[in-house]
């Protein structure tokens, strides 16, 4: 759960993010503020925080923009819950964000309040994260359309099962990317999930049980047996090389077949150095522009959903007290 | 919509029969799913069990398919809960694998599952030994065995071996589907319902 503060629709003033990442690695990835119990207990300190952060009362803010989905209805209500108390008691308008919309937009904000590098409309986004791997043309700020998404599971979702698989803790997506920079990327060979060329979906689950079973042979099929760190370090190597040519190539494609130039990347795996690494030198010829916003941007923040919302409000959108939570939009 | 949660209690009368499946590839295990959906009805629940990779995925897309839903069946490893509402009774595909393991039963602990178990549609539920408590008694249990013959062959084979065997292992490796292998399908359902029927 995150709160957040933005001034003039992009200048970011506080963001706060209830992490509890902490508590996670006891469990190698279990997520315990999923459950709505959690949030109705972190909501009230996490906004509270945000305002006091911004230096600013719940006076001085013109209107509320609040996640309706997609994710877990519980935990969906608890914020669209509060959102609608908040708006109805002060009379403040609010809007509701689709959470996958938002990431895209992420790259607008401005932390320091000074400016920033920011893609022209229409543009291509490639969203990356445990449980989304999308590529969408940006239109405008509310305008959408995807060109390709999973088939199966997300590339978040190979990188944190590939590094539990290896005994490595969580989030498996940071400590792959740490462990892969002493590895070899070529030690290990695994099929590029292409699907065929220019193809923009993906699909990530043969990857996940390719490495298993690499691992399995490993071991002789104990997977109790400790790995060697060397074959560890190899394998994540080889593994995130995998995925980060095949989102690569995709991006790289999605520019070709839109005939755009700027593509932006967004979602928790776009912290991944190596990812970074690889479209900002695929990028520069042709025209064509590399854009990420700062890691603590690219994964789940309230900030982007700030900024969503404003645009939302400026088009003229107002959210209704008997406005639903949607657990399963179907956009991306 | 929601229907009376069933007694479960150690005690209950429910005897389950199993019986043992051997499914040669995905498509063969996909189509089991689909198979296994005709007899499914709104409250049924069909909880996978089955390591990383064993097809769990697989199987709920062809009870997808069976129910009528087309299209991607994406992992909900990360999202919990994906609904689909365009087939003949709404699938809930839910996957269990965030939540704590080593028999630490969360129980519920506000997932709100039990909305979804008893509700309108069918459930699946990948990783469902992570929360066993909240399995209904008559639900279909599913435990998916990667074939993986060629795992049980320990080979103690030198890097520069025989290049003969080494063909061999590749030869059959090949036959048998390297990424395609067999699947042991054991499933156990209430016997009462005389079939994979465990919503009635």
């Amino acid at each position: 759960m995150g709160a957040a503060v933005l001034k003039d629709g992009s200048h970011v003033l506080s963001s706060v993010i209830s992490s509890q990442d902490e508590i996670h690695s006891l469990y190698g990835g279990i997520v315990p503020e999923l459950a709505s119990r959690r949030h109705i207990e972190t909501v009230i300190p996490v906004v509270d925080e945000a305002l006091q952060q911004a230096s600013v009362t719940m006076s001085d803010i013109d209107a509320i923009g609040v996640t309706q989905g997609p994710g877990l209805v519980g935990s969906i209500l608890v914020g669209l819950s509060f959102a609608k108390a908040v708006a109805y008691a002060t009379g403040k308008p609010f809007v509701g964000v689709n959470h996958i919309e938002a990431h895209p937009l992420a790259v607008f904000l401005d932390d320091a309040g000074d400016g920033v590098d920011t893609p022209e409309f229409p543009y291509v986004a490639l969203v990356v994260s445990g449980g989304h791997t999308s590529l969408i043309q940006v239109n405008s700020f509310t305008d959408f359309t995807v060109l390709g998404k999973t088939r199966d599971d997300a590339a978040g979702e190979a990188f944190d099962k590939t590094a539990k698989l290896l005994g490595l803790g969580y989030p498996g997506g940071a400590i792959i990317d740490k462990l892969a920079k002493e590895g070899n990327p070529k030690a290990i060979h695994f099929k590029r999930p292409i699907i065929k060329k220019g193809n923009l979906e993906f699909s990530f689950s043969g990857l996940k049980t390719a490495v298993m079973q690499r691992v399995k042979d490993e071991c002789f099929g104990d997977l109790s047996t400790p790995l060697e760190d060397g074959f560890v370090r190899d394998i994540a190597a080889s593994f995130q090389e995998t995925v980060v040519d095949v989102l690569t190539k995709k991006a790289l494609w999605a520019l070709e077949a839109t005939g755009l130039r700027d593509i932006v990347i967004a979602g928790g795996v776009a912290c991944n150095s190596r990812l970074r690494e690889s479209l900002s030198a695929a990028t520069g010829d042709n025209g064509t522009r590399f854009f990420a916003a700062p890691p603590k941007f690219c994964s789940d923040n309230a900030a982007m959903i700030a900024l969503s919302a404003h645009h939302h409000l400026e088009a003229g959108e107002r959210g209704e007290l008997d406005m639903n939570a949607y657990p399963s939009i179907k956009v991306m | 919509m929601s229907k009376e949660p069933k007694p479960k209690t150690a005690e209950s009368k429910l005897r389950r029969s199993v019986k043992s499946f051997v499914t040669a590839g995905m498509a063969a295990t996909e189509e089991f799913g689909k198979r296994l959906a005709e007899g499914l009805s709104a409250g049924s629940v069909v909880a996978l069990r089955g390591e990383l990779g064993a097809g769990k995925t697989v199987l709920a897309r062809g009870i997808a398919r069976g129910l009528g839903v087309e299209g991607y069946l994406k992992s909900p490893s990360f999202t919990i809960i994906n609904e689909y509402h365009e087939g003949r009774i709404p699938l809930y595909h839910i996957d269990l694998y965030r939540l704590p393991e080593g028999g630490a039963d969360c129980g519920d602990d506000g997932l709100a599952l039990e909305e979804y178990l008893y509700g309108d549609g069918v459930c699946v539920i990948e990783w469902a030994e992570r929360a066993l408590s909240l399995i209904p008694d008559d639900a279909v249990m599913i435990t998916i065995t990667y074939g993986g013959e060629l795992n049980e062959v320990d080979l103690d084979l030198a890097e520069d071996g025989p290049g003969d065997i080494k063909e061999e292992i590749e030869e059959s490796k090949e036959e048998l589907g390297a990424e395609d292998s067999m699947r042991t399908l054991r499933v156990s359902f209430s016997e009462y319902s005389g079939s994979c029927n465990g919503g009635n």
